[in-house]
């Protein structure tokens, strides 16, 4: 078995008296790819948090030594009084902007402010940006689906390279079953607690799909996944 | 007019004018960035309360005006992260609390009941040489620590838990950096005033994101708009006899007026 690289046990967090997240537990392995997923207010940004220590939680978390993390969170607002370019968020890390973006089609945007990008257009240069300083682990909380990066390329094929070509480790939240199928390793249901963890295909049966959507939404899953 | 040059009093005023300006427009632009002005605004307004406290414990106001400062601002930050009002409710509860209390305690000591107006709103012939050294070696601290957290400074702008998962310790550098700015505004007092110190700091900023291309650009703009506000308001001070404070800061709103004028023609061509 591969190096693990980040080990949670018995998450739980509550906030007030509301119990957001209970007992949730989940191993990642180098190289590979973990897929988050559960309905909306199922905690699954809370649990990405924890994972990154963000915020406070009772269980543990344990990191291998020397692990580098790349993170792109769900929303980022850049407030038009902030005129910072493109090249020079790449300063910020001392890295080389076109060593990056060009990773993810996005050299052309160098020079642009950030806060004049496009959704798309910020979420494949916040995903450049988390690359850049060759981290180990990418942590992204939803990198939605659809968005053309270029190339004909979306999100989610580049993060297939990313997996494939250099072996990095992601963990990414979503929404989308079918995603998950293609491009997980891993996937971990959650619900306020652990619904189901294992491979995709082994684990995401029209029992746990139904105990996290409801009834409806095993219908939504008939693509072929072969 | 130029007469009033000569005079040391008002060469003195000009130093620490100068001096506070930079200071302020430097931190001024993380303020704005980081959506702070009323919060700025809030330790500014709670430093009255400190000059108050101090004059009736008998120590020197910088010290009263920088530890209220300082509280008001750790106060803020900690029922904003505990709290369950709103940050702007929290801050303008805070803001009017500390403003009237500062005004009611000076007016009710003997003696300093004329010296109210000046802290509200300036006095720059009360700057001392004393003050003179204090706000150099203040602009110097102010420089090196935001020339060593630039970087941080600006990824917490950004995005504090991209920051954060990225190693800056955020309550270090949130914590430095309102000292910075309680410091900046204790010792601009005697320059603008209580009420007014606010938009010294948010004036260059706000003014520089007009027309700079790039966040750098913006920082020395800042600098600059800073300076040249500070010297035109003090000058036509000097020369009309008008209080500093308020023709500073009016001078800093034509700056604004003339960049935003310029903003929207530019975008509209």
């Amino acid at each position: 078995m591969s190096e693990t690289i980040v080990s949670a046990e018995n998450i739980s967090v509550t906030r007030g008296d509301t119990e957001i997240l209970k007992n949730v537990s989940v191993s990642l392995y180098r190289g590979e790819t973990l897929a988050i997923i559960g309905p909306n207010g199922a905690g699954k940004t809370t649990f990405m948090k924890a994972l990154l220590g963000l915020i406070q939680f009772s269980g543990t978390v344990s990191w291998a030594p020397k692990i580098r993390i790349g993170y792109v969170p769900q929303k980022i607002s850049i407030a038009q009084t902030f005129p910072l370019t493109v090249a020079e968020l790449f300063w910020l890390k001392r890295a080389t902007p076109e060593q990056w973006l060009d990773r993810v089609g996005a050299a052309k945007l160098k020079h642009k402010k950030l806060s004049a990008l496009s959704g798309g257009e910020l979420q494949r240069t916040m995903i450049a940006y988390a690359l850049a300083g060759d981290v180990d682990v990418l942590c992204l909380d939803e990198p939605s689906a659809g968005i053309d990066i270029g190339g004909g390329q979306t999100v989610y094929s580049l993060l297939s390279d990313l997996r494939e070509t250099e072996r990095k480790t992601i963990a990414l939240i979503s929404h989308d079953i079918d995603v998950v199928f293609r491009h997980a390793d891993q996937v971990l249901c959650i619900d306020k607690r652990m619904i189901c963890n294992g491979k995709p295909a082994a684990v995401l049966t029209a029992d746990t799909i139904e105990r996290m959507y409801g009834a409806h939404a095993g219908l939504y899953h008939h693509h072929d996944h072969a | 007019m130029l007469e009033i040059l000569s005079y040391p009093f008002f060469q003195r005023a000009i130093i620490v004018g100068v001096v506070m300006a930079i200071a302020a427009a430097l931190l001024g632009v993380f303020v704005v960035i980081r959506r702070m002005s009323f919060f700025t605004d809030a330790i500014a307004h709670a430093s009255l309360t400190g000059v108050a406290l101090a004059l009736l414990v008998g120590v020197h106001p910088f010290v009263g005006a920088l530890a209220i400062s300082i509280l008001v601002g750790m106060l803020v930050a900690r029922l904003q992260r505990h709290g369950k009002q709103e940050t702007d409710t929290i801050i303008g509860v805070l803001f009017s609390i500390s403003l009237a209390l500062g005004v009611l305690l000076i007016s009710v000591m003997r003696g300093y009941r004329g010296n109210l107006f000046n802290y509200l709103f300036g006095d720059i012939i009360a700057v001392s040489q004393s003050q003179v050294y204090a706000s150099i070696a203040l602009l110097a601290l102010v420089i090196f620590v935001v020339c060593f957290t630039f970087r941080s400074l600006t990824k917490i702008a950004l995005h504090e838990d991209m920051a954060r998962v990225d190693g800056v310790r955020v309550s270090v550098i949130d914590t430095l950096f309102l000292i910075l700015l309680s410091a900046v505004v204790a010792i601009g007092l005697s320059v603008v005033g209580a009420v007014l110190m606010g938009a010294l700091m948010i004036l260059p900023a706000a003014s520089a994101q007009y027309f700079v291309r790039s966040f750098r650009g913006m920082v020395v703009a800042s600098v600059i708009i800073g300076v040249v506000t500070m010297i035109t308001g003090l000058l036509l001070a000097a020369a009309l006899a008008l209080p500093t404070g308020p023709t500073i800061v009016l001078s800093g709103a034509a700056i604004f007026v003339l960049s935003a004028v310029r903003g929207i023609l530019t975008q509209n061509r």
